[in-house]
């Protein structure tokens, strides 16, 4: 009988060995296999749809916690691997599950790290802002992209004006679900920085008349008279300078 | 409960709940909603949202199982074992039977589907949300497709063998739930067979996503009540459209 136990023992302790050792040999081979970017195999969104069987959500959910793990398995081969499939988990993640608004602020957030110029991130939020119009922040964060990102403050101004839009002039509708007054400030600032001086006229004119917030008033009223300013400026240095631009103009067509 | 039904459904309640089917699936259900656990540590942002996905999906996928599992076995089980012949030397009709065991299932149902809210809603409690309404509302809804489910479990397994019908029932719940997105696919194909047959079987096969309100009630949309009416004439309708075809091939098979 203990001879029995003792052969059993012995089959265990040499069985357990075996599968421990393969196991510690098959962790690294699977390491190997890291250094190379491996297929994503995800089916485009509407066939994915079509097999989640009505638990869009869940997965979108499983989805977006790929997308996450994936930037953070990448991030320190970030430059070998150049995060080939992020982009393509975070817009399937947000276009399984549009409702949820985190994803878009997520994706955002990280594929700009990913892609400096943020064109992908523009590109997301333009889904969410396509599936939650009245969500300011989505313009708000466009035009974010567009002024720090891509240097076109007359984009920016565009966004931050839709975004303003969902301002709220009661006091007594206002909640965290509306923008500050600082977002139509910056979309009369964009307007004037990139020359469409008008068009800034137009935003500062049209909130200085609907808000009847005093210090606001006063606020708008002193960018608009700013603007003014500047296209007095402008048309001054027009006038004063239009012989030398039109020479200019010649010459600039005489050498074509 | 008197009736010839209510006796056999009582009866066959009885020996649904011999099966210690909820024991399984309360162990089943909480070892995955512990999963959720797991789930959060990955997701940014409201961890309660991936909570009440799995819960929902668990909720509905249980259910499934509960049907599947108990609906098919009920009756091939009475006819292997021959039970059935002791049963219709009494004065029973097959209709009576097949009635007394949908009832006794859909108790079943009613049972494991609050067994599961309760697990799923102590899970969401201990991460600071008291989710009732929505958790209801979800039982409800699973309540209302698995009811033509259980209807289609009855009409294969009276007319197959348990393991085709088990097939045919699983089939019929992931055409339920695709057919919709199938028509919007093929409705861009070149193919127009494929097209027309798609059209032809659209209104004819259950469309579980009519049932489906699992991102309303995430996102606490509101759901009309003309919703609720018409979700819950729709799943009755076909239930019982299934179910008296499936009594009508019951009353003509040989046992």
């Amino acid at each position: 009988m203990k001879l029995i136990f003792f052969k059993t023992f012995i089959i265990i302790i040499i069985l357990l060995s075996i599968m421990l050792v393969s196991q510690y040999y098959l962790s690294i081979e699977k390491k190997i296999e890291l250094k190379e970017e491996s297929d994503l195999y995800m089916p485009e969104v509407p066939y994915l749809k079509f097999i989640s069987l009505g638990f869009d959500g869940l997965i979108a959910d499983l989805v977006l916690a790929k997308a996450l793990t994936y930037y953070g398995n990448h991030y320190f081969q970030r430059n070998i691997f150049k995060y080939k499939h992020l982009k393509k988990l975070f817009f399937t993640a947000v276009e399984m599950d549009p409702n949820n608004k985190d994803a878009f602020i997520m994706g955002n957030n990280i594929l700009k790290t990913v892609d400096p110029s943020s064109k992908s991130s523009i590109e997301i939020l333009k889904r969410g802002a396509f599936y939650h119009p009245k969500y300011w922040k989505f313009p708000e964060m466009i035009g974010f992209n567009y002024y720090y990102s891509l240097d076109e403050p007359e984009m920016a101004a565009k966004y931050y004006e839709i975004a303003s839009k969902q301002y709220k002039f009661d006091k007594s509708v206002v909640n965290g679900n509306t923008p500050s007054p600082y977002v139509i400030s910056l979309s009369g600032k964009f307007y004037e920085e990139s020359g469409k001086y008008h068009e800034a006229l137009r935003v500062l004119k049209k909130f200085y008349e609907t808000t009847r917030d005093k210090r606001l008033k006063r606020n708008f009223l002193d960018s608009y008279k700013r603007v003014l300013k500047r296209i007095g400026l402008r048309d001054k240095y027009i006038r004063e300078n239009l012989t030398k631009i039109n020479m200019f103009i010649k010459i600039q067509i005489g050498g074509f | 409960m008197k009736t010839k039904t209510g006796l056999i459904a009582r009866l066959l309640y009885r020996e649904l709940v011999r099966d210690k089917i909820y024991i399984s699936v309360f162990i089943g259900a909480s070892i995955l909603v512990l999963s959720t656990i797991i789930l959060n540590e990955m997701v940014v942002g409201e961890k309660i949202k991936a909570t009440k996905d799995l819960g929902l999906s668990i909720l509905n996928l249980f259910s499934l199982f509960i049907v599947l599992f108990l609906g098919i076995n009920l009756i091939t089980r009475d006819i292997s074992q021959k039970t059935l012949y002791f049963l219709f030397a009494k004065p029973v009709s097959r209709s009576d039977y097949l009635k007394g065991g949908y009832i006794s299932i859909i108790l079943s149902l009613i049972i494991g589907i609050l067994l599961l809210i309760f697990v799923i809603g102590t899970l969401s409690f201990l991460q600071g949300e008291i989710w009732i309404k929505g958790l209801l509302t979800a039982g409800y809804f699973t309540f209302l497709e698995m009811i033509i489910i259980v209807s289609f479990a009855f009409l294969f397994s009276v007319s197959t063998s348990p393991q085709l019908s088990m097939f045919l029932t699983l089939l019929v719940y992931i055409i339920g739930h695709s057919i919709e997105k199938a028509a919007v696919i093929v409705d861009k194909s070149s193919n127009l067979i494929l097209k027309y047959f798609i059209k032809f079987i659209y209104p004819i096969l259950p469309n579980l996503e009519f049932l489906n309100k699992k991102t309303s009630i995430i996102y606490k949309l509101d759901i009309s009540f003309s919703y609720y009416l018409q979700s819950t004439l729709y799943a009755v309708s076909y239930s019982i459209l299934v179910f008296f075809i499936a009594v009508l091939i019951f009353r003509n098979r040989e046992l």
